[in-house]
């Protein structure tokens, strides 16, 4: 159990350090393109460049947000619930959002791979959209070991009484 | 089962999922990929899941969210906040409930350089409550003005609603952005009003503080000219057209690191934790959008939106009785519903109402806005109540509620202004081409 939090923030780290760094991109490259077309030298390919990195700065992130507790929840009522109650809740939904990411990061992966089949690249730069896919189903594989860590914790919580 | 019964039990499930204390974009997400996948068929529905989460988090129009989160945590880890409360604490600081009065014009500076309510509350809570504590300023009015005054993150630019609202509804973002001025100004007046008003009748709930002589003021006032730079430079840059709202976005992060550096106000560890608490934010935003977008495809092919919308654009009532109804809606849903989440899934419908009814667009927007920054301080799901909750913990929740109240008439005698006088937010757009 321990092993597996660990595991999980770990890789939920890693992943937020390239994360930050692809918003540091984003703002540098946007910067760069903007002098530059003052001086009628716009870097070509700016707008795809920046949705790239903006992709890879969400997905990247979702994890480490998730260990921080940083998603908005809403805990009004499920504080009102004695110990036993809110760990038996917060297993389920922990399960639930198990369930979806797991679904996300199978169905990345597939879409990726579909998109690498047809060939499918960017209008100017003619990069290919699939590794990016690929990386949010990385991204969102990490997600289910941090979810799978709350979920165990939870049903831990539930049982002990 | 008819689809406009799968889709009212759809919402219903929204509003019990939203209370289980499961992150708002997931709840929206797995619902919206059950129902679609439930009317459709699930291999649609997974199909939809990956490619909306792919088209949202690869939106360049989303990606000017992160770019103003960055240029906010640069500002308030170099001090900017801090310099901000400084200069309006000297000029207002020796009045009857001066302190309150500062936070706010603070509040509305630091709103020039973030897009969000609760970044700008958790940021100057801060740095104001522990000083309004320590002139025996009552707590409820300390804490409730702190929790007000920031919601005018997102009614003056940047802000992130009009940001998410100008992608909805295919608005120029730089018009929206000018659109809040005007009513900013009015909001942060009204607010001021509320504060002077209070302390009349109760004196003891904010005592005056010591005077300042008007050289300490004079010198003050340097603590605001970088925030005027950058606000100029960024927000000017979108109005003459000169570049996009993201690349205004990147160049104003770009310029509050250097302006920290030139003044050394920036360490590498303060940068790193800017970063840090962008990215998280940003990934926290995105999350709604995203989950809201997958939630909203459920809910179009069930069609309830539509006859929602049809239903409300056909009521025999008068275009401003409509308004109204629309307001007293977001005020009702915005007590139970994280805002941006209600936003996203309630403008596709209302806009369409809204503009068969002849209102403009822009104004719309900033009616969105104001009602949003209610939906930000009513209970029970008040956000900024609990972030200023979260810094000052040993102020009880009710006692913030409480505090926050009058602030609330304040923004409400501010939408009926909009109604009366729509020229308050469309006098500035209507100067940019």
């Amino acid at each position: 159990m321990h092993h597996l939090k660990v595991t999980a923030g770990f890789f939920a780290r890693q992943l937020f350090g390239l994360a930050g760094a692809a918003i540091v991109a984003m703002m540098l490259l946007t910067c760069a393109d903007v002098m530059l077309r003052l001086f009628g030298h716009p870097i070509p390919g700016t707008y795809e460049l920046v949705s790239f990195f903006g992709a890879v700065a969400v997905a990247f992130a979702m994890a480490h947000t998730c260990v921080e507790k940083g998603h908005i929840a809403v805990s009004v009522l499920v504080q009102l619930l004695p110990r036993r109650g809110r760990e038996t809740v917060d297993a389920l939904t922990s399960a639930l959002s198990l369930l979806l990411f797991a679904l996300i990061a199978w169905r990345s992966v597939l879409y990726a791979e579909d998109l690498r089949r047809s060939g499918e690249v960017s209008l100017t730069l003619q990069l290919p959209f699939y590794p990016f896919i690929h990386g949010i189903g990385l991204a969102a594989a990490a997600v289910c070991l941090v979810l799978l860590a709350d979920l165990v914790r939870h049903l831990q919580g539930a049982f002990r009484g | 089962m008819s689809m406009t019964t799968i889709g009212i039990i759809g919402i219903l499930l929204l509003v019990v999922g939203l209370f289980s204390r499961m992150p708002v974009g997931f709840v929206m997400a797995i619902l919206g990929l059950a129902g679609f996948s439930y009317v459709v068929n699930f291999e649609a529905g997974l199909n939809l899941l990956a490619r909306d989460i792919w088209d949202t988090f690869s939106s360049y129009g989303l990606t000017v969210i992160p770019l103003f989160v960055f240029m906010g945590q640069v500002a308030y880890q170099s001090g900017i906040s801090r310099r901000l409360y400084h200069a309006a604490y000297v000029m207002l600081g020796n009045r009857p409930g001066g302190l309150a009065l500062a936070t706010i014009g603070a509040c509305a500076g630091f709103s020039t350089i973030s897009g969000s309510t609760n970044a700008t509350a958790a940021t100057m809570a801060t740095v104001t409550i522990p000083e309004m504590q320590r002139r025996r300023y009552d707590m409820g009015l300390a804490a409730g003005t702190v929790a007000a005054g920031g919601s005018l993150g997102i009614l003056i630019p940047p802000s992130v609603i009009f940001i998410v609202y100008g992608i909805i509804t295919e608005q120029s973002i730089g018009k929206l952005f000018a659109a809040g001025i005007l009513p900013g100004i009015l909001l942060c007046a009204l607010f001021f009003l509320t504060i002077l008003l209070r302390v009349r009748l109760n004196p003891a709930l904010a005592p005056p503080g010591p005077k300042t002589s008007l050289k300490r003021k004079m010198r003050s006032f340097a603590g605001i000219i970088e925030t005027l730079i950058l606000f100029v430079l960024v927000m000017g840059g979108i109005f003459l057209g000169f570049f996009t709202p993201t690349e205004a976005a990147a160049v104003g992060a770009f310029l509050t690191i250097v302006l920290a550096l030139l003044r050394r106000r920036l360490s590498w560890q303060g940068f790193v934790q800017s970063l840090r608490d962008t990215t998280r934010i940003s990934c926290m935003v995105m999350m709604i959008v995203t989950g809201a977008v997958i939630f909203g495809k459920f809910m179009a092919i069930t069609r309830v939106p539509f006859e929602l919308a049809g239903w409300v654009g056909s009521l025999p009532l008068p275009p401003y009785a409509i308004m109204g109804l629309i307001i007293l809606i977001y005020l009702f849903g915005g007590c139970f519903m994280d805002s941006l989440a209600m936003v996203m899934l309630t403008v596709p419908i209302f806009y369409p109402v809204v503009q068969a009814l002849g209102f403009d667009p822009i104004w719309f927007g900033v009616i969105i806005v104001l009602v949003t920054e209610m939906g930000v301080i009513t209970p029970p799901v008040g956000i900024n109540v609990y972030v200023v909750h979260g810094i000052a913990k040993d102020v009880p929740l009710e006692t913030i509620f409480r505090g926050v109240f009058p602030y609330l008439l304040a923004l409400l005698a501010c939408c009926i202004f909009l109604l009366l006088f729509p020229q308050l937010a469309l006098f500035l757009p209507g100067l940019i081409q």
